[in-house]
């Protein structure tokens, strides 16, 4: 019978009726599982972050935060030469990190290098020499802070679990180029020793990054496939550096203990 | 004598003539002018911010003239003239006609076909307010005054024309880069002075025109401890102040201030060479013109410099920029009292008149690396000062065997 007329019509039929109704219920299930972003967001399935999410390598922060260089840590002697020159006021930094976030630790989150580059300027009036009071000139401390740390960001709870935070630690080596302005040039001592160098130490910080994805799914999903950004956040942290060339001595103290807050976006 | 011959000579003279005119009429219809398109100046150029081709304050006192490469076809028998207008097309006769907007600077017979062409600054500024009246060759030192042009350059267009009495025979060759601007700015208000070292700090309130590229500061005595005799004569670069200042001190006759001819004016008295041949120019006509009013003197600081004006360059003591409300007068001596005055630049380089005049005295101060130096700090020196304790070593190490590791890692893929 496997030779017949009527076998061989019964096996071609076996195979064009599953076939057919395949294809009848794919076109018949083709609107229901369509997928994309429209002017009113991402729909067909899209709006869950998790389904359809662009791949992750880098996260940028922009931050600003209080700056106060504790250059008067270095003296036991108790003298206090930044805050004699510029006062106690507060000072900010403005900066920018990027991380290359190359490993993804499973149940915990990612574990990426990570260089920072920052700008801050303290400036005031010049002492008079006679000790009599202020002068009209300006005198400056301009720090430019960069640093190298290993980053860490726990995101498994914010991608796990309701909660839209995503706890982080950073350590690694800093470094500063600062320099001195006397008004319009670079500060010089009477023997010509100028004003600008090269500062060094470690730093670390630890903070918490706040999910904005959290409050708007469907933007969050519009984002990644139209620009590719994964996951945007409001981040706090505590940021420590420690500038003094590990106690060489010849490394001006532009550390700080402060406190950043900034923008962070993985893409 | 036969009539035959008679004939034929007046035939022949006839037919000469006929040829002449026809020959002239042809040279005439085949003329061509032209002008090279670098303009420059009979004067070095101001800084290209400055607009070097404009005619300023000092272009006009110094007769700074504007030079042109003409070229023609043919050397010709009709005159080159040069009109100039400032929307108006002074090809048309009707505007070259009383009543209309053009003014003829330049007026001469060539006698070559390759030459420059000098246009006098002050005649342009003369028929800027009287174009119709303006006789050629009549502007003056006492036209630049007149404080023509605000708020900037104001455009003009200069036509090259080849003319017979009533008629355009060849041209126009048209320069239309033209601009001018001979009103000085005002001077900025409600100075003050502070205490700097070597320097006086110099703040103002605000400017009173938005036409200016910056200012200018003046002291007495003059920067560097230089006694006032010192002067700038060796100084070679030529700028808008240094050309206000020769101009001025012929045109403004304040050799009265010490000076010992209307020649030199106030750079005499100072003893200045920057008078040179501007001053020559200016004392030709020296008190001819309203030389804008000098500030009146500071009793705390009494100033004979100051007090005329437009000082020489020497008394230069500081610059500061356009949208600056503050500078610094340096290179002054700490401990001695200055008379110290700031006139503001405009976008062609006119430099104004000065403001009141403050007193400043520089004094010692310590600045914050000489308080970190001074309280034991040992840093400084430059960026690659880096220290060579045993930690600088270690940080150099780990940070090479960083950039190692991620080079291994990067060429493993």
């Amino acid at each position: 019978m496997d030779g017949s007329p009527e076998a061989r019509a019964l096996k071609r039929l076996s195979f064009i009726v599953p076939a057919a109704l395949t294809l009848a219920a794919g076109s018949f299930s083709a609107p229901a599982s369509a997928q994309g972003v429209d002017e009113f967001g991402a729909y067909g399935g899209l709006e869950d972050r998790k389904v359809q999410e662009s791949g992750q390598s880098t996260a940028v922060e922009i931050r600003i935060g209080r700056y106060v260089p504790n250059v008067d840590d270095e003296f036991d002697n108790g003298a206090t030469p930044y805050e004699d020159s510029f006062g106690d006021g507060d000072r900010f930094l403005f900066g920018v990190e990027v991380d290359w976030q190359l490993l993804r630790i499973p149940y915990l989150g990612t574990l990426a290098p990570g260089l920072g580059w920052g700008f801050t300027k303290s400036s005031g009036d010049a002492l008079l020499q006679d000790g009599t009071g202020r002068s009209d000139q300006t005198t400056s401390l301009t720090i430019m802070p960069m640093y190298l740390v290993g980053v860490l960001r726990a995101d498994v709870i914010a991608r796990e679990t309701l909660v839209p935070l995503v706890p982080y630690a950073k350590l690694g080596l800093g470094g500063a180029l600062w320099w001195v302005s006397d008004g319009d040039d670079t500060a010089r001592t009477d023997s010509g020793i100028s004003g600008r160098g090269t500062s060094y130490g470690y730093q670390f910080a630890l903070g918490g990054m706040l999910l904005l994805d959290f409050f708007d799914p469907s933007a969050a999903v519009e984002a990644d496939n139209s620009i590719g950004v994964n996951n945007s956040y409001l981040f706090g942290e505590w940021y420590y550096s420690d500038l003094g060339g590990f106690g060489s001595g010849d490394s001006m103290q532009v550390g700080t203990n402060t406190w950043m807050l900034g923008l962070a976006l993985e893409i | 004598m036969s009539l035959v011959p008679a004939l034929r000579l007046f035939f022949g003279a006839a037919l000469a003539a006929l040829l002449l005119f026809g020959a002239r009429s042809a040279e005439a219809q085949g003329l061509t002018i032209s002008i090279a398109p670098t303009v420059e100046r009979s004067l070095p150029l101001r800084n290209q911010n400055q607009k070097p081709l404009a005619i300023n304050y000092q272009d006009c006192l110094r007769d700074n003239k504007l030079r042109f490469a003409v070229t023609l076809s043919a050397v010709p028998d009709s005159t080159l003239e040069v009109w100039v207008g400032a929307s108006a097309n002074c090809s048309d006769e009707v505007e070259r006609e009383t009543g209309g907007d053009c003014w003829r600077v330049y007026q001469q017979t060539p006698d070559r076909t390759i030459f420059d062409v000098e246009i006098s600054p002050r005649e342009v500024i003369a028929g800027i307010d009287n174009p119709d009246t303006h006789v050629t060759g009549s502007g003056s030192v006492a036209d630049c005054e007149g404080g023509v042009g605000s708020g900037g350059a104001n455009t003009l267009s200069f036509y090259f024309m080849l003319m017979e009495p009533d008629r355009v025979v060849a041209g126009p060759a048209i320069w239309d880069k033209g601009e001018y601007d001979v009103q000085r700015p005002p001077p900025p208000s409600g100075i003050s002075s502070g205490v700097g070292e070597n320097r006086v700090i110099i703040k103002w309130g605000s400017a009173r025109s938005s036409d200016r590229s910056g200012y200018q500061f003046f002291c007495d005595p003059p920067p560097g401890g230089q006694s006032a005799a010192g002067g700038d004569a060796g100084d070679t670069d030529f700028t808008p102040l240094q050309a206000l200042d020769s101009g001025l001190g012929g045109a403004g006759g304040t050799s009265g201030a010490g000076g010992t001819s209307g020649a030199g004016g106030f750079a005499g008295s100072s003893g200045s060479g920057a008078g040179g041949d501007a001053g020559e120019d200016g004392g030709g006509e020296g008190g001819t013109g309203a030389v804008p009013d000098a500030p009146e003197d500071n009793p705390n600081c009494p100033s004979s410099v100051l007090t005329v004006p437009n000082p020489p360059a020497a008394y230069r003591c500081g610059r500061a920029g356009e949208n600056a409300n503050e500078g610094e007068a340096s290179s002054l001596v700490n401990d001695r009292p200055y008379a110290v005055a700031v006139a503001a630049i405009d976008s062609v380089g006119n430099v104004g008149p000065l403001s009141e005049i403050v007193c400043g005295t520089p004094r010692p101060v310590t600045d914050f690396f000489e308080a970190y130096r001074e309280a034991g700090g040992d840093a400084g020196g430059g960026f690659c000062a880096m220290g060579h304790a045993p930690a600088s070593g270690a940080l150099v190490f780990v940070l090479g065997a960083l950039v190692m590791w991620m080079v291994r890692r990067r060429r493993a893929r």
